[in-house]
């Protein structure tokens, strides 16, 4: 992709994002989803992409490469993008952890042989996960929208300018061959595709409505990284406690019974709930 | 005076640190019941996974099932994920959504729990009593690899015994994914669709490893 457009791309996120600071607080916290007939289409499209495209790519790849031959390349690829978490963390103001970051990349891009290898990880530089949207989040910038981008699958508006940011704090960018870069971007798309083979396996077989059952885990996951991966008790309790549980819209036409209106929520004291062993 | 006041400070910090420590000592006690329900589950799953290709599927199920009807409070389970729609329902529908609801989760359970590495261990890293009373276990898998996924057990009691109400991986709630889709598709499609749904992908879950 030629350098301007990548620019214009990051000009035109930066200008984006002002909109998603006027969101209010109900709208950064749950499940804020208002572009829903656009993202399931672009649910759809990707679903469809992998199915027909990236599934049997990636099958064929995997048969062909070993898999320390894939643990290598997944270590180079996340070695030549590693400079945008150490960015990340100064931008968020972690002088200790960026200064782990920079050993880390300084002893895999060497002693690791361009990264191929972590020998970072066993001299205890421990690797992290940080990029725009994780520092935006953490300066307060709210959420904005849920969103299905075609070929790069979820994400919310906060974290779109990581999608230009990724790109120029990427190494690869600035070899400048495209004999060399082209290949390399091709096999990391396909080496990636690989690597969430399980987990794209899992939705299909455990997920009852496939669009909310990824839209929900990944809002989760990603308020789980924001939050330096600890389990707000918090938000583990007012799952528990759902009495400010939205209403659920009118429901449409429907085959089965009708139901009653949603009585308010009688609270877990109410249900089932015998004095605790031992009291 | 000086002397004084660097004895008085002491006393007061080795107070403190008693009181402490004292509280850390009762919190965990507190929790100890919870954590030996997630200790034993978790010693039942290891020995599933050890077992796997042995047991098969239908052996994977058979064991786990009084497992997990034992630690999970299934019943409670159930009502939640369909929040305001379960109020709704009439006793029938309850019993028949409770029984597809357990099934799946035991075949969830016996279908992804389908094999062992060396190395592999569950390990519990800390418990907590929370504001409603509740417990939360938080615990990891660890792999020989050195890689790891935490998996934060929420406990309430019933029936005089401590039970699972729900599972956070790596930060995902079980409880609230489920509850997300199960409303949506009531929401849009009705509560038969739902069952019909789940009855199918418990089915799915059977066949597809008895295929492979």
């Amino acid at each position: 992709m030629p350098k301007d457009v990548l620019r214009a791309i990051a000009v035109l996120m930066i200008l984006v994002l002002p909109g998603c600071a006027t969101m209010n607080d109900q709208q950064t916290n749950g499940t804020y989803d208002p572009l829903q007939p656009m993202n399931r289409a672009f649910y759809h499209f990707n679903s469809e992409a992998n199915r027909w495209v990236m599934t049997p790519v990636s099958n064929a790849y995997m048969a062909v490469t070993p898999r320390p031959v894939r643990g290598s390349l997944t270590n180079f690829f996340d070695n030549v993008s590693y400079p945008n978490v150490i960015l990340n963390d100064f931008l968020q103001g972690r002088v200790v952890q960026g200064a782990s970051d920079i050993g880390r990349f300084v002893v895999n891009s060497t002693l690791g042989m361009l990264g191929f290898f972590d020998v970072a990880g066993r001299l205890g530089l421990k690797s992290h996960t940080e990029d725009a949207g994780l520092t935006l989040a953490r300066w307060g910038v709210p959420r904005g929208p849920y969103l299905v981008l075609p070929f790069i699958g979820p994400d919310t508006m906060r974290n779109t300018p990581d999608i230009a940011l990724s790109v120029f704090t990427n190494v690869l960018y600035y070899v400048g061959n495209p004999i060399v870069t082209v290949p390399l971007s091709i096999i990391s798309v396909i080496n990636t595709r690989a690597n969430a083979t399980n987990e794209i396996e899992y939705v299909r077989r455990n997920a009852v409505d496939p669009y909310v059952f990824t839209r929900d885990a990944y809002l989760q996951h990603r308020n789980y990284l924001i939050h330096g991966k600890h389990l707000g008790l918090s938000s583990v309790e007012k799952l528990m406690l759902p009495p400010g549980m939205p209403v659920p819209a009118p429901a449409k036409p429907r085959t089965d019974p009708p139901l009653k209106l949603p009585r308010p929520w009688p609270g877990r004291a109410a249900i089932r709930r015998p004095p605790v062993p031992g009291e | 005076m000086g002397w004084w006041r660097k004895a008085g400070s002491a006393v007061v910090l080795t107070g403190m640190l008693v009181m402490a420590s004292v509280g850390v000592a009762v919190a965990q006690s507190g929790t100890a019941p919870a954590v030996a329900v997630i200790t034993k589950f978790q010693g039942t799953l290891l020995s599933v996974m050890r077992h796997a290709k042995t047991l098969g599927l239908s052996g994977r199920y058979r064991q786990l099932a009084p497992a997990v009807r034992k630690s999970h409070n299934l019943a409670f389970i159930a009502e939640v994920t369909l929040g305001p729609y379960w109020s709704g329902l009439t006793a029938t529908q309850r019993a028949e959504f409770e029984k597809v609801f357990t099934r799946l989760t035991i075949a969830t359970y016996a279908s992804e729990f389908d094999g062992y590495s060396a190395g592999q261990a569950f390990h519990v890293t800390g418990s907590r009593v929370l504001g409603n009373g509740d417990v939360l276990v938080a615990t990891e898998l660890v792999s020989a690899k050195g890689g790891q996924a935490s998996l934060d057990y929420l406990l309430a009691p019933s029936g005089g015994n401590w039970q699972i109400v729900n599972i956070v991986a790596n930060g995902v709630s079980d409880l609230a994914l489920k509850r997300a889709q199960y409303t949506a598709i009531v929401r849009a499609h009705g509560f038969p669709v739902l069952v019909k749904k789940l009855r199918a992908m418990v089915a799915q879950l059977m066949v597809s490893h008895k295929a492979a």
